[in-house]
C-alpha cells in the first residue's frame, strides 16, 4: 500500500463534518503555540485536592482517591482550542498539574533548579505557588515517600533517606508513576456503561463479609470514577453545543455539533467508527492521565485496535487516507500537550518524558504478522509531526512486509529516532519466562499480544500494569562505595559495607568480591525498601479508574497497586551498568594485568578528579571498554550483569512474591547520577552524566565500527532473563541514505535481534548539526535527538545530555 | 600460514561492494598513481603517520626517537625529520594522543580470518561479505591467494578490488577465486598510464580481458580525474574495448581530497590534482553516454 495515493474527494457528503479546508493550518497553529508559550503550573488541581481531603475526610482511601478524580473531572476549566479532539489536562492551554501526594519535598528544597517540563522550562504563578506551601504545610509528612521511610525506620531501625541522598538509588515512589497499557478496546468495543454496570453487579453478588471490605470500597469508588469519566465527556458536548451557537461560519458550526453528538456517545457507549473511536480513546488516555500524569501510560497497540474502525470509515467512504492523517496529527498534538512537573531532581531523571509510547508491528494470536495499514499511517503522521510525544516503538520480527519496512526506516531517517526497534522474539520469550512463574500461568495468546511500555519496558497489553516500580539503583555508584570501603564520597557515611582497604586488594578477584558485596548490601536494602514502598503506594494513592481499565482488576475487587491486573510487574530499574563494567575492567587492566599503576596512584588520582593526573586519566579512557566486541572484553561485561541479576534475586522475591526481571536502562538517570558521582576508573571526570542506556558504549569509547557495536550491545545482556536493555547507536544521516542506506539499516536491525538483543534506536543526527543547535538554539526549536530511550527537542535538554549526545561516536560509512 | 602486511581492516563498509562487508587493506602497491588518496598504502612496510591537529607538545616521542627525526617546532608540537625517520614506530607506541601512529602490521592469514569471520551474521542478512582491497591486494603474492583461499574455503561472497597489475597466472587464480571483481581502469593509452601511475597497462588489458571473458562478476570502475583521463579520446577507446565484451557500464569514481590530511601525515607533498566542479561532472558524464557507455557515480 501507498498511503500517498488518495481518493480524492472519496469521503464526499457522507463525511465527517470537520471543516478539512483549515484542518491542516490549525495543525500548524496548535502545534506551534505549544512550541512557543511557555508551561504553566495550573493551580485548579491542587485547590480541588485540598477541598475533597477535607470534605471526604474518614472515607476509604479509594473512595477519597475517586471523588478526587470526580472533582477534577467535573470542575476544572474546560475549552475548544480548535482541535477536532477534545479534551485537555487542565485548565490552562499547555498547562501541567502538580502531584504533591507522593512527595513535597520539592516544593522547598528544589524550587531554585531550573523547573524543566516536557517542553522546557514551566511557569509557576503566584496563585499555584501559595497554594503549593499550603499543599506543603498540609501534605508533610503525610506522602508517600514520607509514609515509606517511616514504615522502614519502624520495621528496620534507621533512617532509609541518605541512601537516595548520596544518589545510591532514586526514591521511586517519591513521584507519580504511569501504568502501562491499559484496555482502551473494551472502552472502544464496551463502553464505560456496561464496565458500569458490571462492576455494579459484582458488587451485588459479593457477599457483604468484613473479609469483603477492601472489594465493597473499591467497587464504590470505581463506579464514580467511570461515571466522572462519563460525565466530563458530556461537559464537553455541552461546551460545544453552546459554542456553536454563536458560531456563524457554517463548516466551523457543523463541526461544533458534531463534536457535542460524538461526546455524547463516547467513552460512555461504544464508538461506532473512527471519528468516534479517536475521541473515546482520547477520553479514556486523558482521564488515566489526569489521575495520576506520570511517565508511561502507553497506548500500546493502537493501529490495531483502532484498525477496525479505520477500516470501516475507509471502505464506507467516510474518511480518506489523508484525512485520516489529519486527525492523527490532531492526535499527536494532544499527546504533546501533555506534561508532568514532580520536582527540580525527578526532572533531571526524566527530561520531562512522558512516555506514551505506541507500539506497532508484533504478531497475532496465532503468530502472524499483525502490523496494519492504519500503522502505516501512524509512522506518516511521525515523519510529518517529528513529535517528541507521542512516541512509536516496533515489535520487529522477520514476518514483517518489506514495504512495511522500508516505511519505518524512512521514519527513522526522518531524524526523530523513531520508531524504536523492540525485537518481538524476545520479548514473547520474556513474558513466558516472566509469567510462568505467576499463578495460573501465561496462555501463548496473551505473550504474544505484548506491547512496549513507558521507555524500553515490555508487558501485556491491557492485563498487565508496571505501577508498582521499584527504587532505581545506579551501578556506577557501587564502584565509589568499593574503593572508599563502603564509604559514600559524597556524603561522606558509611552507607556501603566495609569490604576492605582496596589497595591491599591482591587481585582483580578480591576487588570483585568487593563489588559483588557492595552490590548485595544496597540491593538488600533497596529490596526491602521498595517492598515497603507499594504498601506506602497503595495506602496513600491507589489508582481508581486506571484499575478499572485494566483487566483483571475488576474481577479481583483488587486495585492496581495490590496486584488486581493479570499480570502485574514491578519494574526495577537499573542504571549505568556499563560504567561500572568498565571500571572494573579498567581497575583489572591498569592496577593487575599490565601493573601500569598502582590502586594508591588511581584512587588519589580520581580523588583529586584526575587534576594533574592527566595520564593516568588518558590510560583510564583507553583501558578496553564495551562496545569494540572484543571476546574477553564482552565475556566479562556479560559476566557482570548475570552477576547483578543473580545478586538481585538472591535478596529475595518482590512485593508479589515473584522472582522479578531487572529493567537495565536509564531514562535520564545516568545523567541525574553522573551528577552525584566522582570520578570513575573509566577516565570519566566528576559530575559529568555516566554512560546512557544499558548496553550502549560509553562516548568516545568504540572503535571498531557500528557491527562490532551492535554484536557487543545485542550480546551483553541475556535480554529475556532481563526485563529490558537499552540500547542508543548514533548515525550520521549521510550513512542511511539512498535505497542501499535503508538495506543496511535494514540487515542491521535483523542482525541485532539476531544476536539476541532487545532494544534499539538509531539516531540520525550529525554533532555538527548538534553542535550549531547549542549555539543557535533559537533557529533549530523542532531538533528531535534520542536520549536514553525517548525523543526530546535538543535545544531544551539539561546542558549536560546535550554535550553527552554530541559526543556520541558518528558513524560514517 | 603465510604472512603479511595489513594497513586496516575496516568493518562494516558499504561500498565495496554488495551488503555489509569487511574490507581487508593489503598494504604496498605497483602502481603510484597521481591522486591515491590512501598514500600509506603504496609502501610495502609499516609508515609512521603524524597528525600534527593532535599532537601536544608533551615531548614523549622525542625521548625515544634513536634517530634524531623528531624535531620540536617553534609552535611547542613535534615535527619529524622524514629523511631520518625509519617509521620503527617507537614514537607511536609512546604517543598518547594518537598523533603519531603506525600504518601497517604483518598478520596471518589466521589472524585477518578471525576478524572476518566476526561479522559473518550481518554478511548473511545483507547479502554483503569480504574484500579485498588495498594498495593492490594481488601484490601482496601468496599472502593474498591464501587469504582468497581461506575465504572462499567459509564461502564467503568475496570481492577483489584491483588495479589489475598483477602477474598472469596469480590474476587467473584471482578471478576463479572471488565472486566479484571491482576492476579499475585508469587509462586506455599505455604512455599516458605510464605518465599516470608509474606502469605500463599491457598487463592490465590483459588481466581485464581475462576477467571479462570469465563466469566471474566484474565492474569496471574508473577513478576520473579533469584532464589527466576524461578525454573523449580515452573514453572512445574504453568503450570501445568494453564493447567487445558487449559491456557499457563503469563505475565513476570522481576526484576527492580525502586524502589529503594523510599527505601531510606522511610528510609528503599534496599532489595537485583538481576536483571536479558539479556542473562540470554533468558534462563528463554526458561524454559517457555520447560514446555508448553508462556512468555510475560510486
Amino acid at each position: 500500500m501507498t498511503v500517498h495515493q488518495f481518493e480524492a474527494g472519496a469521503a464526499g457528503a457522507q463525511g465527517y463534518a470537520i471543516n478539512w479546508d483549515t484542518a491542516e493550518t490549525r495543525v500548524k497553529e496548535l502545534k506551534a503555540y505549544l512550541m512557543n508559550a511557555p508551561q504553566v503550573m495550573d493551580p485548579e488541581r491542587l485547590q480541588f485536592l485540598n477541598e475533597v481531603y477535607d470534605e471526604f475526610q474518614g472515607e476509604p482511601v479509594f473512595y477519597i482517591r475517586a471523588k478526587l478524580l470526580e472533582r477534577v473531572l467535573l470542575k476544572k476549566k474546560i475549552f475548544l482550542d480548535g482541535n477536532p479532539i477534545v479534551g485537555t489536562l487542565t485548565g490552562t492551554r499547555a498547562g501541567v498539574y502538580a502531584y504533591p501526594e507522593w512527595n513535597v519535598s520539592w516544593i522547598k528544597e528544589e524550587m531554585q533548579m531550573a523547573k524543566m517540563a516536557s517542553l522546557g522550562e514551566m511557569k509557576i504563578p503566584q496563585e499555584t505557588t501559595e497554594l503549593l506551601e499550603k499543599t506543603y504545610k498540609k501534605w508533610k509528612g503525610r506522602t508517600c515517600i514520607d509514609l515509606n521511610n517511616k514504615m522502614f525506620k519502624d520495621k528496620y531501625g534507621f533512617n532509609p533517606a541518605p541512601y537516595s541522598k548520596a544518589g545510591i538509588y532514586y526514591d521511586n515512589v517519591s513521584v507519580a508513576s504511569g501504568s502501562g497499557i491499559a484496555d482502551y478496546p473494551l472502552a472502544l468495543n464496551k463502553g464505560l456503561r456496561w464496565v458500569i454496570d458490571d462492576i455494579k453487579q459484582r458488587l451485588l453478588d459479593c457477599p457483604t463479609t468484613l473479609a469483603n471490605k477492601e472489594k465493597h470500597d473499591l467497587y464504590r469508588a470505581m463506579i464514580v470514577a467511570t461515571e466522572a469519566v462519563i460525565a466530563h465527556s458530556h461537559r464537553y458536548a455541552d461546551l460545544a453545543e453552546k459554542t456553536a451557537e454563536t458560531e456563524t461560519d457554517p463548516k466551523a458550526k457543523a463541526e461544533l455539533l458534531e463534536i457535542a453528538e460524538i461526546c455524547r456517545r463516547v467513552p460512555e457507549f461504544p464508538a461506532r467508527n473512527f471519528r468516534e473511536a479517536i475521541q473515546s480513546f482520547w477520553f479514556i488516555h486523558l482521564a488515566i492521565e489526569v489521575e495520576q500524569m506520570a511517565c508511561a501510560c502507553s497506548p500500546g497497540r493502537y493501529g490495531q485496535y483502532m484498525y477496525p474502525f479505520y477500516k470501516k470509515d475507509i471502505e464506507e467512504g467516510k474518511l480518506t487516507r489523508e484525512q485520516v492523517l489529519t486527525l492523527l496529527k490532531f492526535q499527536w498534538i494532544k499527546h504533546l500537550e501533555l506534561a508532568e512537573y514532580q520536582g527540580g531532581s525527578y526532572a533531571m531523571t526524566l527530561s520531562g518524558h512522558t512516555g506514551q509510547s505506541i507500539t506497532i508491528g508484533g504478531v497475532d494470536a496465532y503468530g502472524n504478522d499483525a502490523s496494519t495499514e492504519l500503522e502505516e499511517l501512524l509512522l506518516e503522521t511521525q515523519i510529518k509531526m517529528k513529535n517528541i510525544q507521542p512516541t512509536l516503538t516496533l515489535l520487529y520480527h522477520p514476518k514483517l512486509k518489506d514495504s512495511y519496512m522500508q516505511k519505518v526506516v524512512e521514519c527513522i531517517r526522518g531524524g526523530s529516532g523513531q520508531p524504536q526497534i523492540l525485537n518481538n522474539n524476545v520479548v514473547i520469550q520474556r513474558n513466558l519466562a516472566r509469567f510462568s512463574q505467576y499463578e495460573g500461568g501465561i496462555t501463548l495468546e496473551d505473550a504474544r499480544n505484548c506491547g512496549n511500555y513507558g521507555c524500553v519496558s515490555t508487558g501485556i497489553c491491557g492485563k498487565g500494569s508496571f505501577i508498582t516500580q521499584e527504587d532505581q539503583p545506579c551501578l556506577a555508584k557501587i564502584v565509589e562505595l568499593m574503593l572508599y570501603n563502603g564509604k559514600d564520597p559524597l556524603t561522606k557515611k558509611q552507607l556501603g559495607v566495609e569490604t576492605g582497604d582496596p589497595t591491599q586488594f591482591q587481585s582483580f578477584e578480591e576487588v570483585y568480591d568487593a563489588y559483588k558485596k557492595q552490590l548485595k548490601h544496597i540491593f538488600g536494602i533497596s529490596r526491602k525498601h521498595s517492598d515497603l514502598s507499594q504498601m506506602a503506594r497503595l495506602q496513600v494513592v491507589p489508582s481508581i479508574f486506571r484499575s478499572v481499565m485494566y483487566d483483571g482488576c475488576i474481577e479481583k475487587g483488587m486495585c492496581e497497586e495490590a496486584g488486581g491486573t493479570r499480570y502485574p510487574q514491578v519494574n526495577p530499574i537499573m542504571t549505568a551498568g556499563i560504567d561500572a563494567a568498565n571500571s572494573l575492567l579498567a581497575i583489572k587492566h591498569l592496577v593487575f594485568d599490565t601493573k601500569k599503576i598502582t590502586m594508591q596512584e588511581l584512587l588519589d588520582a580520581l580523588k583529586a578528579n584526575f587534576e594533574g593526573y592527566e595520564e593516568i586519566r588518558k590510560m583510564c579512557f583507553e583501558a578496553p571498554k564495551h562496545g569494540n566486541d572484543y571476546p574477553e572484553v564482552e565475556g566479562f561485561v556479560q559476566q557482570y550483569y548475570r552477576d547483578v541479576d543473580d545478586i538481585h534475586h538472591s535478596v529475595g522475591p518482590d512485593c508479589f512474591g515473584h522472582r522479578t526481571p531487572l529493567d537495565a536502562y536509564s531514562l535520564s538517570y545516568h545523567n541525574y547520577f553522573g551528577s552525584l558521582m566522582g570520578a570513575l576508573p573509566t577516565g570519566r571526570k566528576a559530575g559529568v552524566a555516566l554512560t546512557d542506556g544499558s548496553v550502549s558504549a560509553m562516548p568516545g569509547t568504540d572503535h571498531e565500527g557500528i557491527t562490532a557495536l551492535i554484536k557487543s550491545g545485542a550480546e551483553a545482556i541475556d535480554t529475556v532473563r532481563y526485563g529490558a536493555n537499552h540500547f542508543n547507536v548514533k548515525f550520521v544521516p549521510s550513512a542511511l541514505e539512498g535505497p542501499n542506506g535503508a538495506r543496511t539499516l535494514i540487515s542491521l536491525i535483523k542482525t541485532y535481534c539476531d544476536f539476541g538483543g532487545s532494544h534499539i534506536q538509531f539516531n540520525c543526527v550529525s554533532s555538527d548539526t548538534l553542535r550549531d543547535a547549542q549555539k543557535h538554539p533559537q533557529d533549530y526549536t523542532d531538533l528531535v535527538v534520542r536520549v536514553a530511550g525517548f525523543s526530546a527537542y535538543f535545544t531544551r535538554l539539561d546542558k549536560g545530555v546535550q554535550n553527552e549526545i554530541v559526543k556520541r561516536t558518528e558513524y560514517a560509512s | 600460514m603465510s604472512r603479511g602486511m595489513i594497513y586496516n581492516i575496516q568493518r562494516m563498509s558499504v561500498q565495496d561492494g554488495p551488503g555489509l562487508r569487511t574490507t581487508v587493506f593489503l598494504k604496498g602497491c605497483p602502481l603510484h598513481c597521481l591522486w591515491c588518496s590512501n598514500p600509506e598504502s603504496q609502501k610495502f612496510t609499516p609508515q609512521m603517520l603524524l597528525f600534527d591537529n593532535l599532537c601536544v607538545g608533551c615531548g614523549q616521542c622525542l625521548q625515544v626517537c634513536r634517530y634524531g627525526a623528531v624535531v620540536p617546532q617553534p609552535d611547542g608540537k613535534m615535527g619529524r625529520d622524514v629523511e631520518k625517520c625509519r617509521d620503527c614506530g617507537d614514537c607511536a607506541a609512546v604517543c598518547g594522543y594518537k598523533a603519531r601512529v603506525m600504518s601497517g602490521r604483518e598478520m596471518s592469514v589466521e589472524e585477518v580470518m578471525e576478524v572476518v569471520r566476526k561479522d559473518w551474521l550481518f554478511y548473511e542478512n545483507s547479502g554483503g561479505g569480504v574484500t579485498f582491497g588495498g594498495g593492490e591486494p594481488t601484490a601482496g603474492g601468496d599472502f593474498f591467494l591464501d587469504l582468497l583461499r581461506a575465504a572462499h574455503d567459509d564461502a564467503l561472497h568475496v570481492t577483489v578490488d584491483t588495479c589489475g597489475f598483477c602477474p598472469e597466472e596469480r590474476f587467473d587464480k584471482t578471478i576463479e577465486l572471488a565472486d566479484l571483481l571491482l576492476f579499475d581502469c585508469k587509462h586506455m593509452d599505455p604512455e599516458e598510464h605510464k605518465k599516470l601511475t608509474g606502469q605500463d597497462n599491457a598487463l592490465i588489458l590483459r588481466n581485464l580481458e581475462a576477467a571479462l571473458s570469465s563466469s566471474t562478476e566484474v565492474r569496471v570502475r574508473m577513478p576520473l580525474m579533469p584532464e589527466l583521463n576524461d578525454s573523449e579520446e580515452n573514453l572512445a577507446a574504453m568503450a570501445a574495448f568494453l564493447g567487445r565484451f558487449d559491456r557499457h557500464q563503469v563505475e565513476i569514481m570522481p576526484c576527492h581530497a580525502f586524502g589529503r590530511s594523510k599527505y601531510a601525515a606522511l610528510g609528503k607533498p599534496y599532489p595537485s590534482v583538481r576536483q571536479y566542479a558539479p556542473e562540470e561532472l554533468e558534462t563528463v558524464k554526458e561524454r559517457f553516454a555520447r560514446l555508448g557507455l553508462v556512468p555510475v557515480i560510486v
